[in-house]
């Protein structure tokens, strides 16, 4: 039957393998052509046939994921009423969005001047999200009449300025609680900021409508952590991999079996195992499934939270070296998620350390390593560097800050060797150093 | 710490911990996660037992502890335990033994502390139960080895309960209960696993300060071999239930059996020299407990075997440079 597929398919409109053609609309990046694959796309740049935009997927599945992530840590997002509290007082006044703004060739947008669409497809400008535990009926209640909601809360991201460029490999690197994995969400429109924006091709997507936010849900895809838990334990390989054709109305029947068998060539699966469930397969097994299922809808974007840290080491490199792949053959924007700056350093152009939910570095990889980094970020590279002799004087003491409560000034300044007064009073702005690196330090 | 690390083992003294052909299985049949390990641990010796998921490294660790998970029973083999076989004492001498004279420290701390009772008295427990010490005197000793591991507040720490605690503090509590009778003998069953890399180091260089005062030998397990590298004198590579190689310090400059250096390359190098590199997969997934390889378990992934390879399992023997190897090209290896 699969063989069979595809020559007679010729009814339908042409189908590569891997690749529908319908969805491509006429936004064909030349570098993303797999040989062959796209020779039939070329021929049609209209919009696509079944392509309708409606989209109840995103919706579907913001509130699946959002509500289920919530509820495991007994969460509850917040509206924007009562975010006022955001930034640190430093932040607040920093001028605009230095962050990341400069491409290194020394024409960027400072402060407000706006940033240029094709510059950066996704960016987060000064984007804040707190979370709040929920408090019951009657705290909603109290909440309502008092028109506020001012209760504790953990605030994830603090106020961060990030950008991704068009086709980078974007690493964002932190610890747990960092608020890296919060700024994935926001950057995916999975969690509404508190405040702040995030701009999608220079539009912002809060202004989104239905067909907008459709076609965001496509071009921008999002790989979870767990692919044990992010896989519905119910749907076949075949059906978890088909159902955003479906709920995007590209390709009929045939056409997305196609496709589907294509995905899971691209992944280095069976097609034969299209008609498991997710236990049936391998750890392994699955992330490359959960890879398929991000790629299904030929994104632009893909933003992967930890893709390898549920794995083997052997079965991570495997997966690495498949998003690399995916990135490359694709033209794909990759955005990396992940704790492990050795595995980031090797796999990101350009990489974003985070602390305490603000950002400490910005930094092209050609320079880490090279220059005097912010003092976390020094500490973070000393235990990427396992050695024999790792200094004894960049172990960090202290434990990184409690979210609900972060320390004023410098997230980092109680654990850093280098504090001085300001530092505890005032959190310092983005400043560029060498060209391209941006850090957040008084002293850097 | 007293030999140079590539010398073999001396066989005079017996070592503080022998295992031989040790083979642990679920029920009678062939459900065989250890299929069959060989290793010594010298007195004062920091070893590390590095192996993927599913080869077997915690089950070896709550054998040797007597820990094993319901169902699992030893099929095989003898663990020597300062010379005496310990699978065939007493349960009651046995029991003596895990605590005072081997401690645990497990992977993930959370679980492994009770969230009813709080940190302290849990501590203050070991003192109470095998030193006989009255409540005043054990809360004395447990606030003073609080302080030892690291806690700020060892007195208001003896107060609170685990679930107030960070990770990585959590797991300064556990290696306190697993040091607490200065045992002669630590397993530490992927002790940082579920901790932030900076505090991961804190917790390996307290680790290493604790036993290297005590003099107690430190069985580390851990998927994560280039931890081991700065940490272990001797290593242990494990796969499908075997050892696969044993080496000398220096971690894993040289390795010698295909699998040892596949991990290797799979493991992302160090940032400072990555530029311009890929990391290199093993290609297939590793066997599982139940299937029956007559040959290297390693066979079929291995891009250096040949027929020989998935007839018959190699012996593990000494190899250049002061290691055992398991595999058939080792005389080429290391060459």
């Amino acid at each position: 039957m699969r063989e069979t597929a595809l020559p007679g398919l010729a009814a339908s409109p042409p189908l590569p393998a891997a690749h529908l053609p319908l969805e491509r609309a006429g936004r064909l990046p030349p570098a993303a052509a797999l040989p062959g694959s796209r020779a039939p796309a070329s021929g049609r740049p209209g919009p696509p046939a079944g392509g309708s935009a409606r989209c109840p997927a995103p919706v579907h599945l913001r509130s699946a994921v959002d509500s289920s992530v919530r509820r495991a840590a007994g969460l509850r997002e917040v509206s924007p009423v009562g975010a006022g509290e955001g930034s640190p007082a430093g932040r607040e006044g920093s001028p605009g969005f230095p962050v990341a703004a400069s491409p290194g060739n020394g024409q960027d947008s400072p402060a407000g001047a706006g940033i240029v669409a094709g510059d950066y497809i996704l960016y987060a400008r000064d984007v804040h999200k707190t979370f709040r535990p929920s408090a019951g009926v009657a705290g909603e209640i109290r909440a309502l009449f008092r028109g506020r909601d001012d209760r504790d809360g953990v605030r994830a991201v603090r106020g961060i300025d990030l950008g991704v460029r068009r086709g980078e490999s974007l690493g964002l690197v932190g610890e747990s609680g960092s608020g890296k994995s919060t700024l994935g969400r926001i950057l995916s429109l999975l969690y509404p900021p508190d405040r702040g924006s995030v701009l999608f091709e220079g539009k912002d997507a809060a202004g989104f409508g239905r067909a907008e936010r459709s076609a965001f849900c496509r071009r921008v895809q999002f790989m979870f952590q767990d692919p044990a838990s992010s896989l519905n334990p119910r749907l076949t390989a075949f059906r978890t991999l088909s159902e955003g054709l479906a709920i995007h109305r590209l390709g009929d029947r045939r056409a997305r079996k196609a496709r589907v068998e294509g995905l899971m060539e691209e992944v280095g699966l069976d097609p034969s195992l299209l008609e498991r469930y997710p236990h049936q397969f391998s750890g392994g097994q699955r992330q490359r499934l959960c890879l398929a299922r991000a790629l299904s809808l030929d994104p632009e974007v893909l933003i992967a939270d930890e893709p390898s840290s549920a794995l083997d080491v052997s079965i991570q490199a495997q997966i690495v070296n498949l998003l690399l792949a995916a990135k490359t053959g694709r033209g794909l924007t990759l955005v990396t998620i992940s704790h492990d700056l050795a595995l980031v350093s090797l796999i990101s152009g350009r990489i974003a350390i985070m602390y305490g939910g603000l950002l400490m570095e910005v930094i092209p990889r050609e320079i880490l390593g090279r220059v005097e980094h912010h003092p976390y970020v020094k500490a973070l590279w000393a235990s990427a560097e396992y050695s024999q002799d790792t200094g004894a004087e960049l172990i960090l003491e202290g434990e990184p800050p409690d979210p609900q409560n972060p320390p004023g000034g410098c997230p980092f300044h109680p654990r850093c060797p280098e504090a001085a007064g300001d530092c505890r009073t005032e959190a310092p702005p983005m400043k560029e150093g060498p060209p391209g690196r941006f850090t957040a330090c008084h002293f850097r | 710490m007293t030999e140079p690390p590539n010398a073999p083992l001396p066989d005079t003294a017996p070592p503080l911990l022998e295992i031989r052909d040790l083979a642990i299985g679920f029920g009678d049949g062939d459900y065989l996660p250890v299929k069959g390990l060989d290793f010594r641990l010298a007195k004062g010796e920091v070893a590390g037992l590095v192996g993927e998921s599913g080869s077997g490294k915690s089950l070896t660790a709550y054998g040797i502890m007597g820990l094993l998970p319901f169902g699992a029973r030893y099929r095989r083999g003898e663990i020597l335990f300062q010379g005496r076989d310990i699978l065939k004492l007493p349960l009651a001498v046995r029991r003596a033994l895990s605590g005072s004279s081997m401690g645990m420290i497990f992977q993930e701390p959370l679980t492994a502390l009770n969230p009813v009772l709080t940190v302290g008295e849990q501590v203050a427990e070991i003192f109470r139960i095998r030193l006989g010490q009255h409540r005043r005197e054990a809360r004395e000793s447990a606030c003073a080895l609080l302080s030892q591991v690291g806690l700020p507040n060892p007195r208001a720490a003896y107060a609170s309960y685990p679930h107030r605690f960070s990770g990585g503090m959590r797991q300064r509590v556990v290696i306190a209960m697993a040091l607490a009778l200065d045992p002669d003998l630590v397993i530490a069953d992927e002790p940082t696993t579920a901790l932030d890399p900076t505090i991961a180091l804190q917790i390996i260089r307290l680790l290493k300060d604790m036993t290297y005062q005590r003099g107690a030998g430190v069985l580390f397990i851990t998927h994560n071999l280039r931890l081991l590298s700065g940490l272990a004198e001797r290593i242990f590579v494990m796969y499908a239930g075997l050892i696969l190689e044993e080496t000398g310090g220096g971690g894993m400059a040289a390795p010698l059996h295909p699998y040892t250096r596949g991990l290797v390359a799979a493991h992302p190098p160090n940032p400072s020299e990555n530029s311009g590199k890929s990391l290199v997969p093993i290609p297939g997934q590793a066997p599982g407990p139940r299937d029956r390889l007559p040959g290297c378990p390693f066979a079929p992934r291995c891009p250096e075997r040949d027929e020989a390879c998935s007839r018959s399992l190699p012996e593990l023997l000494p190899a250049p440079g002061g290691g055992r190897v398991r595999c058939f090209r080792r005389e080429d290896a290391g060459a």
